[in-house]
């Protein structure tokens, strides 16, 4: 569904990523595991349109995607929600949904998804005349999923979803994860967390500094000496 | 107490207050979307005037006419400008943007000066000269159209950033850009759109102020460093900022040169300038792009 | 062949630029013209370098002076500023090397620049009206214009036996011009009785004077009394009196009524009065023909800032011409000082100190027209 081949990126002189080549199929649930500053974010980025490569081809669905502005890419259906959220602190939660619904190009009328959103997460219609800036750190992680799915997404990134979140969010950001694939989204999660990204996921890659060096199903990475050691402090 | 005096002078004050809202409005929209501070947006100003005045002197078409079509050309001239000076820019350090708007507003001024010439001229309304009597104060005809024109417009502004799409798209890009971006925000098309918004309500204020005085080509400084006072007053990239800023800018300005002099009257907009760096630098409204 | 003809038309050319003079190798007389060419006196300063540009044009078509020499005016931007004033003098004098000054529109460029020209070379101010312009002058310096004091004492009597106000107020600019007026038309008017309600300073950069006419006209004066020498100013002034609902007599101050200002200001300035060294409707030959030139040549009309432009080339070319030279400043200042000159403005005659004493005229707009009031 998704595919990255030879991609280089750089900030200035500094290379961020190096030749990095991955893809995800339909239906998977994907992650991209490394330590930090190894260009996860990066790669995030990239494939979202806000970084274009210095080389290579993203390809999604079969057609290339690297030279389109951000937008074209969401209503392809190739949503992101961001490392740190990316909200907007003076604007209510619904008016984030109403936004994330722009560009969305689907059969399901607004309402729909927008019932689908707030049945998955309750608090969000709890706090639907809040402000952003205002809510706790698990509500806005639910509102930037939101959001991103109220652009009817096929292929949902995520970035460090977890990153600061309490013990029993992260649960229940575990159990979305799960009921958004089974809905038929594909999907792509960065985390610290090793072990749950694992415990989700069909499939991994490991990006060292801009390189990726491991590739494998995620039942085998588990048991990988090299991931035991450098990501699960085992 | 002269009650007919202050009553006169608020009055005053309140009309000039709404053309400096007017003014600074596009210089907050401008720094809170894009987070450029733009020198030229004084030109602007200087050219809604102007441009109403060849319109009715070539065109030969009334003022309010006039008026409408400079609104409009200065705010189209907000999509080139955006194009040539500012977009390109965008990911190049703050100073060089800066750099950049200077350079632009000494080239519309001197290109002013080379084509409209030095001399100043006056933009001629029908209403400039016709007294309305309100009570015991008086108001010409123009200032009361400057006046409900300006909150016409304004209302209009406002409504539309708070309630329409695309109002939610600017304050998205203004609060956080790259998470606009990964909502679908076409960040370019903000741009463009915040220009044109900026240059047509510059160009408006310039229309409808014109004939209150005389246009000469470098007004524009004028209407830019008043813009400044507002938004530093009022926070920069606060709307609601601009609207409190202007209007009490106008106030205190009249009531300073009411009752003490004109050269403290030009000196409080100073005066404010450094109060609020030194004890609110972020503003009377504080946070941006609201 | 085609090498040839390109070189025998450039030859052409050549004698074309060069013109039918024969004195085509003397080098030319270089006047400085230090006027205002930005800020708010810009189109003070273009009408008053119009003014020079035709005189100079007269000057040369006739020949030039010194047995051909052409006048060549050098133009610099004094901003309106005493500092951009005294720069372009140091710049005219010492990388230029230009033989002599004409400049000083304004009162505080004048008592700056002629700081840097003391003693060294002819510099003649032209509009300025300040006392001390001459009253602290140097033994090369000469101004055109009246001063303050000279325009006041006429214009005060013309004020009280004329327009006869019981009362007035000022609105006066707020630098060494307008405390002068102001204090100076207190004392005259107040002679002859009429009741001072109040002044209003406005500043050099002022568009709006709503709020400062507001507070005059609550003061219910007779008169208003304006003194503006910036054109666009004045013009935004007098409009916004009537505006403001002041229903009174509008006073102008004294040498700042031209045809700018009259298109400008429209009904509003119409049966004001002012005094002028400049009487449109005059029949002097000289006037004529410098009229008739300016038109030819520019667009705008021909207003008193550049009669005195005008004035000062023509002064410096006789001057120069009796002297015999165009860079001997003893010479050419004992030459000024030394008869009386027939200019476009009528005679004058520079005094000791080097003050012009010139004819003034009363004038008044009609019809949006000015004419003098014999
Ligand atoms: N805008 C930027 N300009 C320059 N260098 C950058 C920029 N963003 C990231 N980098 C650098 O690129 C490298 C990759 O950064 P990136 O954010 O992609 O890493 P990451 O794997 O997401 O790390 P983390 O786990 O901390 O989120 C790092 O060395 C980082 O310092
Ligand atoms: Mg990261």
């Amino acid at each position: 569904m998704l595919e990255l081949v030879g991609i280089d990126v750089r900030y200035g002189h500094k290379r961020a990523l190096e030749g990095v080549s991955m893809r995800v199929n339909q239906g998977e649930i994907v992650t991209l595991i490394g330590s930090n500053g190894a260009g996860k974010t990066t790669a995030l980025k990239t494939m979202s349109g806000l970084i274009r490569p210095a080389a290579g081809e993203i390809r999604f669905e079969g057609e290339r995607i690297d030279r389109l502005p951000p937008h074209r890419i969401i209503e392809r259906g190739l949503v992101q929600v961001p490392e740190g959220r990316l909200l907007f602190p003076d604007m209510t939660v619904m008016e984030h949904l109403d936004l994330g619904a722009h560009r969305a190009r689907s059969d399901q009328p607004f309402s729909a998804r927008l019932d689908g959103i707030l049945s998955l997460f309750p608090i969000l219609a709890e706090r639907r005349a809040q402000k952003a800036g205002t809510l706790s750190g698990g509500q806005q992680q639910m509102l930037a999923i939101g959001r991103a799915l109220m652009a009817a997404p096929r292929f949902l990134m995520l970035d460090e979803p977890s990153l600061g979140l309490a013990p029993v969010m992260v649960d229940l950001l575990a159990d979305a994860i799960r009921t958004m694939h089974a809905s038929g989204i594909t999907i792509l999660v960065v985390e610290q967390r090793v072990d749950l990204a694992l415990s989700l996921a069909d499939r991994g890659y490991v990006l060292e500094t801009g390189r990726i060096v491991i590739e494998d199903s995620a039942d085998r990475l588990l048991s990988d000496s090299r991931i035991k050691s450098a990501y699960l402090g085992i | 107490m002269d009650w007919t005096l202050l009553g006169q002078q608020l009055a005053n004050g309140v009309v000039n207050g709404m053309n400096y809202v007017l003014i600074s409005t596009g210089l907050t929209l401008v720094f809170g979307v894009l987070r450029v501070i733009n020198f030229a947006h004084g030109e602007f100003y200087m050219l809604g005037a102007f441009l109403t005045y060849f319109a009715m002197s070539a065109l030969g078409i009334g003022y309010l006419p006039a008026v409408l079509l400079a609104t409009v050309a200065v705010g189209a001239l907000g999509i080139l400008v955006n194009r040539l000076f500012f977009w390109p820019l965008r990911k190049e350090h703050e100073f060089t943007v800066l750099l950049s708007s200077l350079g632009l507003a000494l080239l519309v001024t001197h290109g002013a000066e080379l084509g409209f010439g030095h001399d100043p001229k006056y933009l001629n309304s029908p209403f400039t000269d016709d007294i309305l009597e309100v009570g015991t104060i008086v108001l010409t005809q123009q200032r009361v159209l400057i006046f409900a024109a300006a909150v016409l417009v304004l209302a209009a502004t406002y409504a539309a950033i708070r309630w329409t799409t695309f109002g939610r798209m600017m304050r998205a890009t203004a609060q956080n850009p790259e998470g606009a971006a990964l909502t679908g925000v076409d960040i370019r098309f903000v741009h463009t759109i915040t220009f044109v918004l900026a240059c047509g309500l510059a160009g408006l204020a310039g229309a409808l102020v014109g004939p209150v005085a005389m246009i000469f080509p470098t007004v524009g400084s004028w209407a830019v460093l008043k813009g400044f006072i507002v938004v530093i007053l009022g926070g920069l990239g606060s709307v609601p900022g601009a609207l409190v800023g202007g209007l009490t800018l106008g106030v205190v300005e009249a009531l300073a040169g009411g009752y003490v002099s004109l050269g403290f009257m030009e000196a409080i907009g100073y005066a404010i300038i450094i109060l609020v760096l030194l004890w609110r630098p972020q503003g009377l409204f504080g946070s941006v792009a609201r | 062949m085609f090498r040839t003809t390109l070189l025998a038309s450039g030859m052409a050319l050549a004698l074309l630029a060069a013109g039918p003079a024969v004195a085509q190798d003397k080098p030319p007389v270089k006047i400085a013209a230090i006027v205002p060419q930005s800020g708010a006196g810009a189109f003070d300063g273009q009408l008053a370098l119009e003014g020079m540009q035709a005189e100079a044009a007269l000057v040369n078509a006739a020949g030039g002076i010194l047995g051909g020499r052409k006048i060549e005016l050098v133009v610099y931007d004094d901003k309106g500023t005493p500092e951009e004033g005294v720069s372009a003098a140091r710049r005219a004098m010492e990388q230029d090397k230009v033989d002599m000054i004409v400049g000083g529109w304004f009162s505080a460029v004048a008592l700056s620049m002629k700081e840097v020209t003391r003693d060294k070379i002819i510099s003649v101010m032209t509009s300025s009206q300040h006392p001390d312009v001459t009253a602290k002058g140097h033994k090369f310096l000469f101004r055109l214009n009246a001063t303050s004091n000279m325009m006041s004492s006429k214009y005060g009597q013309e004020i009280c036996a004329r327009i006869k106000p019981k009362s007035v107020a000022f609105i006066t600019i707020n630098d060494d011009f307008g405390r002068l007026e102001v204090d100076n038309y207190t004392k005259l008017l107040g002679a002859c009785n009429v009741e001072i309600k109040g002044n209003e300073f406005y500043n050099r950069n002022d568009t709006d004077f709503t709020v400062a006419l507001t507070k005059l006209k609550s003061l219910n004066p007779d008169a208003i009394y304006v003194s503006a020498i910036n054109t666009s100013q004045g013009a935004t002034i007098y409009r916004q009196a009537r505006q403001a609902g002041f229903r009174g007599t509008l006073i102008a101050s004294a040498g700042n009524m031209n045809p700018k200002l009259i298109e400008l200001a429209g009904p509003a300035l119409e049966g004001v009065y002012s005094i002028s060294l400049y009487a449109p409707d005059s029949d002097n030959a000289k006037l004529k023909a410098w009229t008739e030139q300016y038109g030819k040549t520019f667009k705008n009309q021909p207003a008193f800032i550049g009669t005195l432009g005008a004035q000062a080339v023509q002064v410096l070319a006789a001057a120069a011409d009796k002297a015999g030279t165009a860079n001997d400043p003893d010479k050419i200042a004992a030459a000024l000082r030394s008869q009386t000159w027939p200019t476009l403005l009528g005679e004058i005659k520079f005094e000791e100190n080097g003050q012009a004493l010139q004819n003034l005229y009363l004038i008044r707009v009609e019809g949006g027209k000015i004419v003098s009031i014999k």
